[in-house]
């Protein structure tokens, strides 16, 4: 290497380094897109061109219904496997599918009787109809009464499910419940194709219908060959890509793109030099600093930076006795500082984080409602209060609860490598050192292993993210009622236990959010877990793309892959 | 020879099935395989659960599971893996990556440092070495991770500047790939390029400096000097005789370097996103993938046995002294 070029290198790692140690704050958002979360970066699409979008993570099972996928499945058959309704990014309209469906109505409240109507023109890319048989396909498999050992995601609501019945060629498909289930609208999104279930092993026993849904949809060493969506599978590498084109059956709007490439790139480092180098077009990693800022740097290239249903929180394990007593619960969350956090996490590249209010909707929801009240304040005297109301004392800067014994030293553990929750414990153990608590802050390589461990559940404090949905109270139930799944805190209380019961069953949504508010009040009454906010959803996209919009749901930006298109 | 390498291998045996208990009980004990499942929103029942602790052999002994694993091992089934792939399937592919990012880097290494190292040490303490000396030291110190970064900005500077893309940053090929061959087989070398150069350059470091110092103490042995009095030409005595023996200790060097990096050069595979051996140990350590873990061990172990053979096999080729039997 000559003194030439050497001196070349040294200047370029001068200007990386100074690119990655940008100032906090909103950086330069020139390039930022705003506009109606629905409807931005709408526009018209030229015929042809190649779209190259970013999967984190590998596809190990194909099955969007399936209990050990990531996101990344959901993310690639948003374009191919159509569903009733998806979530629209502005995080509270539920749409109908009207690709698929022409209605779906609630005909009767008692028994509470659903009636979807297929879209005439509605068929697979083998020109199969798309009809009541593959409703019913979703719905044995997820009934553990018809199929026991089917490996799915979720069985809420199919269980409740006494008679599905198809009528008008199989287009008409009406649903009938033994109790009513609310979040109806979760059900059969997406559907499955009866006719190749059955070439997988469906033959209509329990063991056929579990080989065809744990093994055949899996497609362990294949990929999908069918479609239902506006685009079907040409080819399919393991650890590289996925290239879809358009279905030639596709019904809908037709689409503009030549093909659509689903990528792996697992270093989320990685993916701002590749959209550089033009050698992707739509990156949506988990959005810090130094990356905003490198997107921000980028020529030809937008961004939209949204708040999502991801969201961050504080969990206690009531299972270890120190986490018992919901005084110092209180007092520890009403002493945390939330504002200050954000201050000093997602608040330095998104502007318009807040502190989250509600543990079980977002405020941009209808059901959000305030009901922390001092929680998360910073409120040191408060939180002071509180203790020494309840016969604590702090004694030599030493928290001793009322039968005169020191508090113990709490172990609060993080997702290793996630400086923004590292802040947040740190911020953490900080405001719990001004009440004579000391907090331990650990990571943890697995938040499953950690949360789920039978052997003592080795944390008193989490922090951690939630994936929120827009089927509250679906996941909420399994969230905090007694001894339900995702119950990590091992939380209990009959008025909670209710109110999740009562919520599950109303049909309204003025009333389910009632029911809602009145758990987080009473999660707000016991201290049980500090919501902190809302996690940022980063989009980056060269400029001349069209119809690509952030969507923090589950459905991801490519709910709307279809109609994505390069600029006329 | 033959006798000599059947005996290097049986006393491998040995040691290998002890490091794989050892690392069996290590990886067994290092995570619950099962605990992203336990945390899936919505939660899987129980059922799954059960179903897949069996399935994972967790629901018996340990020993058993070891024995199991042992066992399979030698009728070719590697173990379930949490992920459901196929471990046999999936690393031998990952395994042939890993060797052709690390061939061509090596070879480029090899002869980068033979020239450096050579020329190095026969103008030794002139301009040139302090300068090649200046360089080695430069790039010894240099993290791959961060030589990695300032070339992937230096080519797409160099695209930008061309209008065209010559270089590429993630992968080994485009997808979908351009038509015809010819633009394939460009597609192909715009992926390999950068990792080439990342792994030539970190490898060939350490190696011209131990050419240097072999060449410089080879050049002062009294059979040189001999050589030379006896008016053999001064490169035959330092092509012939002096670089041949003071290839020996470079051998050593290099065949260890290169189980390491067939074992996967962890770093520059992740930055380029090639999916070799380094890839699969780290998504196996992440998913606690306890058998895929033990897969990628138990092949490294093999690779580095096989390597040190091959250095060994090595020294009797390069120094006639050195006899195995």
């Amino acid at each position: 290497m000559n003194r030439r070029r050497m001196s070349g290198v040294l200047a370029a790692a001068l200007a990386v380094s100074a690119c990655s140690a940008g100032p906090p704050g909103g950086g330069d958002t020139t390039n930022l897109v705003r506009g109606d979360a629905n409807t931005v970066n709408t526009g018209t699409a030229k015929q042809g061109g190649t779209i190259t979008y970013v999967l984190e993570r590998n596809i190990l099972n194909w099955n969007p219904l399936g209990a050990d996928i990531g996101v990344a499945t959901q993310l690639v058959a948003d374009v191919y496997d159509p569903g009733a309704f998806v979530t629209l990014p502005d995080l509270k309209t539920i749409e109908l599918n009207k690709d698929l469906l022409v209605s779906a109505e609630q005909t009767s409240q008692s028994p509470q009787t659903l009636v979807y109507r297929i879209n005439p023109a509605a068929v697979w890319n083998d020109g199969t109809p798309i009809t009541a048989a593959d409703f019913d396909y979703v719905r044995r498999a997820s009934s553990p009464g018809t199929c026991p050992t089917c490996e799915v995601a979720s069985t809420m609501g199919y269980e409740n499910i006494t008679s599905l019945v198809g009528s008008d060629d199989g287009r008409t498909v009406t649903v009938t419940f033994s109790q009513p289930f609310g979040d109806w609208k979760s059900l059969f999104g997406p559907i499955l194709p009866a006719h190749v279930a059955r070439k997988l092993g469906d033959d209509g026993t329990p063991e056929g219908l579990a080989k065809s849904f744990n093994e055949g949809f899996r497609y362990k060493d294949s990929f999908p060959d069918w479609s239902g969506g506006p685009f079907m599978f040409k080819s399919w590498q393991t650890n590289q890509a996925a290239t879809l084109v358009p279905n030639p059956k596709w019904w809908g709007k037709p689409v503009t793109l030549d093909s659509l490439v689903f990528r792996v790139v697992t270093d989320t480092s990685q993916e701002v030099p590749a959209l550089q180098n033009d050698e992707v077009q739509i990156i949506n990693p988990d959005p810090q600093v130094d990356l905003l800022r490198n997107v921000q740097a980028l020529g030809g290239v937008k961004y939209q930076l949204v708040q999502g249903l991801r969201k961050q929180m504080v969990l206690p394990n009531l299972n270890n006795p120190a986490m018992q007593d919901p005084v110092l619960r209180e007092a520890l969350f009403t002493a945390m500082d939330v504002p200050q956090a954000i201050g000093k996490t997602v608040g330095q590249f998104s502007p318009d984080a807040t502190p989250l209010r509600n543990r079980i909707y977002v405020p941009q929801q209808p059901g959000y409602k305030d009901n922390l009240g001092t929680l998360g304040t910073g409120d040191v005297t408060k939180a002071t209060t509180i203790l020494t109301d309840a016969g604590y004392k702090i004694d030599a800067g030493r928290l001793i609860d009322p039968q005169g014994k020191p508090v113990p030293t709490l172990t609060m553990r993080y997702i290793q490598n996630n400086q923004i929750l590292q802040t947040v414990c740190q911020l953490f153990a900080e405001s719990a050192k001004k009440l004579g608590v000391t907090v331990d802050v650990q990571t943890t390589d697995s938040v499953g292993a950690t949360v789920t461990h039978q052997a003592g559940k080795d944390f008193d404090l989490f922090a951690m993210g939630w994936i929120g949905q827009a089927f509250v109270a679906s996941q909420y139930s399994q969230a905090f009622k007694t001894k339900a799944g995702l119950n990590f805190g091992g939380y209990s209380n009959p008025v909670v236990d209710d109110l999740l019961s009562k919520a599950l069953a109303a049909t309204d949504e003025a009333e389910v959010a009632a029911h809602l508010n009145g758990v987080d009040a009473q999660l707000t009454e016991d201290a049980y877990i500090l919501p902190l906010y809302q996690v940022p959803d980063l989009l980056a996209y060269k400029a001349n793309l069209v119809n690509v919009r952030a969507n923090g749901t589950y459905y991801g930006p490519p709910y709307n892959g279809g109609e994505w298109g390069i600029a006329g | 020879m033959l006798a000599y390498v059947l005996r290097r291998l049986l006393h491998t045996i040995p040691i290998v099935l002890v490091g794989s208990f050892v690392t069996f009980v290590m990886v067994s004990a290092s995570g619950d395989p099962l605990g992203d499942l336990k945390a899936k929103q919505p939660p899987v029942s129980q059922a799954i659960l059960d179903a897949e602790a069996h399935r994972m052999r967790l629901d018996q002994p340990l020993l058993e599971r070891y024995w199991r694993w042992l066992t399979g091992i030698l009728s070719g089934d590697w173990g379930p893996s949490v992920k459901r792939i196929d471990i046999g399937a999936e690393i031998w592919p990952r395994l042939l990556v890993s060797a052709r990012l690390v061939t061509l880097a090596v070879l480029l290494a090899l002869v980068l440092a033979l020239v450096i190292g050579v020329v190095s040490a026969v103008k030794r303490y002139s301009a040139v070495d302090y300068a090649f000396t200046a360089v080695g030291f430069l790039l010894l110190s240099m993290p791959a991770f961060w030589l990695a970064v300032l070339l992937k900005q230096q080519a797409i500077e160099l695209n930008q500047a061309t209008g065209t893309t010559l270089v590429y940053t993630v992968g080994e090929a485009s997808i979908p790939p351009p038509p015809g061959l010819w633009p394939t087989v460009l597609d192909v070398l715009g992926h390999v390029v950068l990792p080439t150069i990342v792994l030539a350059m970190t490898s060939f470091a350490p190696w011209s400096r131990f050419v240097r110092s072999s060449m410089i103490e080879v050049q002062q042995s009294d059979y040189v000097r001999l050589a030379r009095a006896k008016g053999i030409k001064r490169r035959t005595v330092l092509v012939r005789h002096a670089l041949r023996t003071a290839l020996v200790p470079l051998t050593t060097v290099v065949a260890l370097d290169l189980a390491v990096l067939f074992s996967g050069a962890v770093i520059t595979e992740t930055v380029f996103q090639w999916r070799g051996m380094g890839s699969f140990l780290l998504s196996s350590v992440r998913d606690k993938d306890i058998y895929a873990v033990m897969a990628w061990l138990l092949l490294v172990s093999l690779i580095v046995v096989v390597f040190n053979l091959i250095a060994d096999l090595l020294y009797a080729v390069l120094d006639r002294r050195i006899r195995l039997g």
